[in-house]
């Protein structure tokens, strides 16, 4: 293979390594397993190399490569190999999680009931949730729960508009309160808690 | 409603979204603060709005690198260099 022409290996590898954590957090939500999440990282990392030549410097390196860690993803090969855990969401009312955190008696003391549902769930439970999600939903909420991100950013990442982003998002997180709240009641999350709330009580 | 009360709980309610993400103008930010600060209901929605995003994203943050994968993706950089 020729060298990137213009970017040294070193420039690149100065770029990608602060990326690393965050690019292994959205591969592990894009792929639901810890190893495909490594060889997806691996093989963007891979791809954004050979492409280095074409990267804009002063330009975006994040959205960048987070766009070809997506695009990678994309690939028949990995959509055959992901097979949903759970049953896909239809639809959620606004407030799913807070409305049945009330219903559920949890709005005691001084903690909020989302801290001490989410509190109480593992991060295998966050990303089953957000993997339940259909997948143009799933997409926008990977990247926006990855860390504190513009809508316009998840645009450029993901090349839609930014109005897609904001209903997809808006959409998504209802979904996403859904299936948390589903996730915590079938590992015994909000019965462990209800009865904490009772004893208190 | 007061004076200081310029959105509903409607309107208040259809911008929660953009203003937990610091999507609104600084117009609509002031309506929906002036509004939250007269309305305990929204006022608690919003706070249980906001800490879903904030726990669903320190969940997430707890998601670390495999030490094993820094040195696989530079070995396999360094591979790409020289073939």
């Amino acid at each position: 293979m020729a060298k990137s022409p213009e970017g040294s290996a070193q420039e690149f590898s100065a770029l990608i390594d602060p990326l690393l954590t965050k690019s292994y957090a959205l591969a592990y939500h894009l792929t639901s397993s810890r190893e495909a999440a490594e060889d997806l990282v691996q093989e963007a990392a891979l791809l954004a190399f050979r492409n280095f030549s074409s990267f804009q410097r002063g330009t975006n390196f994040k959205a960048w490569l987070f766009r070809i860690l997506v695009n990678a993803s994309h690939s028949q090969h990995r959509k055959n190999l992901r097979e949903p855990k759970v049953t896909p969401l239809e639809d959620a009312e606004d407030l799913y999680l807070y409305n049945h955190s009330l219903e559920a008696g949890l709005d005691r003391g001084s903690s909020n009931p989302a801290e001490l549902v989410l509190g109480s769930m593992d991060v295998e439970h966050i990303i089953q949730a957000i993997e339940s999600l259909p997948d143009d939903y799933r997409l926008v909420c990977a990247l926006y729960f990855l860390e504190e991100t513009a809508y316009q950013e998840i645009a450029d990442i993901l090349e839609i508009p930014v109005g897609t982003v904001r209903s997809r998002l808006h959409r998504g997180r209802k979904l996403l309160q859904k299936s948390l709240w589903n996730i915590a009641v079938d590992n015994n999350i909000i019965a462990a808690l209800k009865d904490e709330s009772e004893a208190v009580k | 409603m007061s004076q200081l009360d310029r959105y509903t709980c409607e309107e208040t309610f259809n911008l929660l979204n953009d203003y937990v993400d610091r999507e609104l103008n600084e117009d609509q930010i002031i309506k929906v603060r002036e509004h939250l600060a007269v309305c305990e209901e929204c006022a608690g929605e919003f706070a249980f709005e906001a800490q879903v995003i904030l726990s669903v994203r320190a969940k997430i943050s707890q998601i670390n690198c495999p030490v094993t994968l820094r040195d696989r993706v530079l070995q396999a950089l360094l591979k790409a260099q020289t073939d």
